[in-house]
């Protein structure tokens, strides 16, 4: 073993050089490129892979080479607020949350957009900025300015298969007694509902649609909170009922694996997000495809929807904000939106002209159960403290579910603890 | 010049004029460790520590404001970071126990074998450790599962199908210990069985001729043996299991309820979901206050012992 | 002569059963990734059924896997030999020289242990991208360095602490200088440690998540951000994942074959004894 100190140093010496050798020649390097490169930031999985089909065919129009940065979801705020707050550059086109959006202006991470969106020559002549759902434009907007284009929606609906609710003598479920019915049904048959009321966002979602479907809010009408107002506590009480229906398991489970359950047959019935639609009836991967029926979350006064959306926002360091809003503009276009409607059905787009042509609907056998749900819309709380009261109710409902805590107890724990700062 | 029978080591002064330039050697040695260490690690040591006593947002930091100790105050009064910190302590000391107990029993085991298949074993033992974390979470998510997963099918078949699992609070934070030790007993029988081979086997002959068996050779030979190796092991798994969190977030996410938070958890929500850098600085460090409480023992015994 | 047959078969069936119980979640993995989604969502675990090699094939052209797979040797490769080569100076600089700090110097690298990653992750960034290296391998190449030095440094002192001062005595009698006598003859003493070290340093870095993720931008990425990328928002395409997994799963796992003897290897009997 006659290695020397020597020989070692060269080593480390070369395994370096060739490490910065190949950052080196695999690092894009814009300045030398006469084209522009954008780069686009969002969440990997089915939908990304859709859309690398649309972003390939604006490459080849426009000669704008985009490198698209589709990563896993839980990472995803991490890097896009590391970068933006680094004002690294990074980014051009970031794929946003309305729940996020509040956080990213107030730290004046993005552009305002509202200068753009009246300029023809980048959004083309016939964008039609009128079509744009109001809700969504809304949920982008702070102070007037209008931060992000809305581009996907999703809400959760209530799934079942028609055939089986038939035989058991029931048609779609829609006041809260008549689900009930249905879940008590077949739990006692050894299945039972499919509910996605694991500790997180889920759970809270399915709470804001039904205090909604309850003619009810977190807050009163000065904007207070008030988690004890009698119609709250009936809400969430009704929430503890139905999940004593829920399938083995139900309450460890968030959307993706109530809608495989949906999807493989072990469910008749049960709550998930539309984003999720396309597997259940894709025959090749569901065992139950053609047989679904889809309504409304279960309502006591009147139907309620959920905005979950996502926007394209350009990030305030970006270096080509005006190609980046281009991009976005040609991604929020009709004739986009519907290509990317068709690619993958459960993708909704906020087009109000989109919701009843008929080429989306026949794929997509839910848009328009999903235009009723969202004609009453609401968003989860959007407020700076927010994050805060939807972490201690998804806590408190997890509670209630797993544990059987009293929903008055938890809603006042809650709103004595918060109250304050809202 | 002497030694022991059992091997351990004994210095000597070296002779004064080799002094500075053994210095100079030891120093060019460890620098390059140390210097590594300190900008990676201890730089932003400092920096949370400084940020912990402020109340700011990521990218707000214009609008900090400085509360001193009002964040660690805060902690100790937030039932949430109480109940965060009681599971960290509870889910630390069940991992370590267990992980070493096993971990230390099949390293013994494996040793009694022949090289070959031991060799083998221990190499299969080993694969838990080199999966992903996320590949981790994932699959034991999937076995987990009341409807699709293998360990209630097993159960099923003998009857223990109310098995609170993951969807329980009594429950999901000892599931959640086994799935830990499944992952990281590996870690412990691969140091133990490096750490045997420095046992020499006279001792082991010694104890044979004087009749012991097993049980006796192994708490009056081996272990007192592997005590270096041990404490090391100690602190190592043990402060990698209170800084748990990929696999927590994977399985449960913090839930039900509350029960399966831990402290890494809770200051990663507080971060990056709660928009609070400064009070999730202030929980880091809450956290190596914790370590060095709970492992500081552990420390300066280990590091003693070099003129034994 | 009962008892030690009885001790014999009993730690027999413990060894089974700890191997069952080791290789079954694996063996789930590897399974799924030649399943279906609707095998892998049976009521009763299917062991019959058709496999498939969709879940590779779409595994390498959904998503650059092959360029991960690079990255993530580079990577996994250059800070495991950096970690030994400052891990193993560092302990035979703690525990040769008679240092009155070195106890001092021995509790500081374990305290860069004890720090909570979240604190670490925005100054790293910030450092790497004020020096022009975000986005390239050298960054999770050093993070990784750092995060595996405390624990390879406290490994190998607790090895280097237990060899005889006479083994190094001895070679320096016969005329080597300090270093010689360290690569000649304190050295093959700890290969088990060292091999030990390596096959941690090296699984830590080829799995690690966080630091290869925010670091680094689409050129650099690593496996184990191809296989997150599977675990979609809000689903997992369990075949994928599965898939990419068993990818990343097959090198480690070889490579621990391969140290295994090296782990177990005795010492330099005799050397010091009488």
């Amino acid at each position: 073993m006659r290695r020397s100190r020597g020989s070692v140093a060269i080593g480390l010496v070369a395994l370096m050089a060739l490490t910065g050798l190949t950052a080196c020649s695999t690092t894009t390097d814009e300045g030398t490129e006469s084209d522009v490169t954008l780069t686009v930031s969002r969440w990997a999985g089915p939908q990304a892979e859709a859309q690398q089909q649309l972003l390939d065919e604006y490459s080849a129009d426009t000669g704008v080479t985009i490198r698209f940065d589709a990563i896993d979801y839980g990472q995803l705020k991490q890097k896009q607020t590391l970068n933006m707050s680094t004002e690294t550059g990074e980014y051009d086109l970031a794929y946003v949350p309305e729940a996020w959006v509040g956080e990213y202006t107030d730290a004046g991470y993005l552009t305002d957009l509202s200068e753009y969106v009246t300029d023809e020559s980048l959004t083309g002549a016939d964008w039609d900025f009128a079509d744009f759902n109001q809700s969504g434009i809304d949920v982008y907007t702070r102070d007037d300015s209008l931060y992000a284009l809305p581009y996907f929606v999703q809400t959760p609906l209530v799934v079942f298969d028609e055939a089986i609710l038939k035989e058991a003598g029931f048609d779609a479920p829609q006041s809260w007694d008549e689900i009930l019915e249905v879940a008590k049904h077949f739990k006692e048959e050894g299945t039972g509902i499919a509910l996605p009321f694991r500790q997180g966002s889920a759970i809270v979602n399915v709470l804001a649609v039904l205090l909604a479907g309850n003619n009810t809010d977190f807050f009163d009408a000065d904007g207070a909170l008030d988690l004890t107002d009698p119609d709250v506590v009936e809400t969430v009480a009704f929430i503890e009922e139905l999940s004593q229906y829920g399938i083995d398991g139900s309450n460890g489970w968030h959307w993706d694996e109530v809608t495989k359950a949906l999807q493989f047959g072990q469910a008749p019935i049960g709550i998930t997000t539309s984003g999720l639609f396309t597997a259940l009836e894709n025959a090749d991967e569901s065992n139950v495809a053609g047989q679904l029926g889809y309504a409304p979350l279960p309502y006591a006064k009147t139907a309620a929807g959920l905005l979950q959306a996502w926007g394209w926002a350009v990030p305030a360091d970006s270096k080509n904000p005006e190609e980046a809003f281009k991009l976005g503009a040609w991604l929020t276009s009709k004739a986009a939106q519907k290509e990317m409607g068709t690619v993958d059905p459960s993708f909704i787009s906020f087009r109000e002209s989109l919701y009843t042509d008929p080429d989306l609907t026949a794929n997509a056998p839910w848009l328009p159960t999903v235009q009723a749900a969202l004609a009453k819309g609401v968003t989860v709380p959007l407020q700076a403290n927010a994050p805060e009261l939807l972490d201690a109710l998804s806590v408190g409902l997890s509670g209630v579910v797993a544990n059987g805590d009293d929903p008055k107890a938890i809603l006042t724990g809650i709103q004595d603890a918060l109250a304050s700062q809202f | 010049m002497t030694h022991s029978s059992a091997g351990k080591a004994i210095t000597k002064r070296v002779a004064p004029n080799y002094a500075r330039k053994d210095l100079r050697l030891a120093v060019f040695l460890i620098l390059p460790a140390a210097l590594a260490i300190f900008i990676i690690m201890i730089v932003p040591l400092g920096y949370a520590l400084v940020a912990s006593t402020f109340d700011y947002s990521l990218g707000q930091e214009d609008t900090a404001v400085f509360v001193f100790l009002d964040n660690y105050i805060r902690f100790f009064s937030d039932p949430v970071a109480l109940q965060s910190l009681f599971n960290t302590v509870l889910f630390t000391v069940l991992s370590l126990t267990l992980c070493i107990g096993i971990g230390v029993g099949m390293s013994v085991a494996l040793k009694s074998l022949s090289p070959r298949t031991g060799n083998v074993m221990r190499a299969i033992f080993a694969m838990p450790l080199l999966i992903s974390p996320i590949i981790v979470s994932l699959i034991w998510r999937y076995m987990y599962d009341p409807t699709y997963g293998l360990i209630y099918y097993v159960l099923g078949l003998f009857g223990l199908e109310d098995f609170g699992g993951l969807t329980e609070t009594a429950t999901a934070l000892y599931s959640i210990v086994i799935v830990d030790v499944w992952h990281a007993v590996p870690f412990i029988i691969l140091v133990a069985s490096a750490g045997l081979t420095m046992i020499p086997e006279e001792l082991y002959e010694a104890a044979r001729i004087d009749g012991a068996g097993a049980l006796r050779t192994l708490f009056s030979v081996t272990i007192p043996l592997l005590t270096k190796t041990l404490v090391v092991l100690i602190l190592i798994r043990g402060t990698d299991a209170f800084r748990v969190f990929d696999l927590i977030y994977g399985l449960t996410g913090g839930g039900p309820a509350n029960s399966t938070t831990s402290l890494s958890i809770y200051a990663f929500k507080q971060a990056y979901e709660n928009n609070q850098m400064g009070y999730a600085m202030a929980v880091a460090i809450v956290t190596l206050i914790g370590l060095v409480v709970l492992f500081g023992p552990f420390m300066r015994n280990s590091a003693r012992g070099k003129e034994d | 002569m009962v008892k030690r047959r009885l001790v014999s078969i009993g730690k027999w069936i413990v060894l089974v059963a700890f191997l069952i119980w080791t290789v079954t979640p694996i063996l789930i993995v590897i399974v799924n990734s030649f399943k279906t989604a609707k095998d892998t969502f049976t009521d009763v675990p299917k062991i019959f059924f058709e496999p498939t090699l969709d879940n590779y094939v779409n595994a390498f052209t959904k998503s650059d896997i092959g360029l991960y797979f690079v990255n993530s040797a580079i990577v996994a490769l250059s800070s495991t030999l950096i970690v030994i080569i400052l891990a193993m100076f560092a302990a035979y600089g703690l525990t040769s020289f008679q240092l009155r700090f070195a106890n001092t110097i021995a509790n500081g690298f374990l305290l860069g242990k004890l720090v909570p990653v979240i604190a670490m992750l925005l100054p790293i960034f910030v450092i790497f991208n004020a020096v022009g290296l975000r986005g390239t391998l050298v960054g999770p190449v050093i993070a990784h360095v750092a995060l595996n030095l405390p624990f390879a440094v406290w490994l190998l002192l607790g090895f280097f602490r237990d060899i005889p001062r006479e083994l190094e005595q001895a070679a320096m009698i016969d005329g080597c200088t300090r270093m010689q006598a360290f690569w000649r003859v304190i050295l093959p003493v700890v290969v088990p440690g060292m091999a030990a070290v390596f096959i941690l340093s090296a699984q830590y870095s080829w799995n690690e998540l966080l630091f290869s993720l925010q670091l680094t931008n689409l050129e650099t990425y690593t496996l184990p951000v191809g296989i997150a990328s599977f675990v979609g928002a809000i689903s997992v395409d369990w075949g994928l994942s599965s898939a990419a997994a068993t990818i990343t799963m097959v090198p480690m796992i070889l490579i621990g074959f391969f140290v295994q003897k090296y782990i177990a290897q005795g010492t330099t009997g005799g050397a010091v004894k009488g």
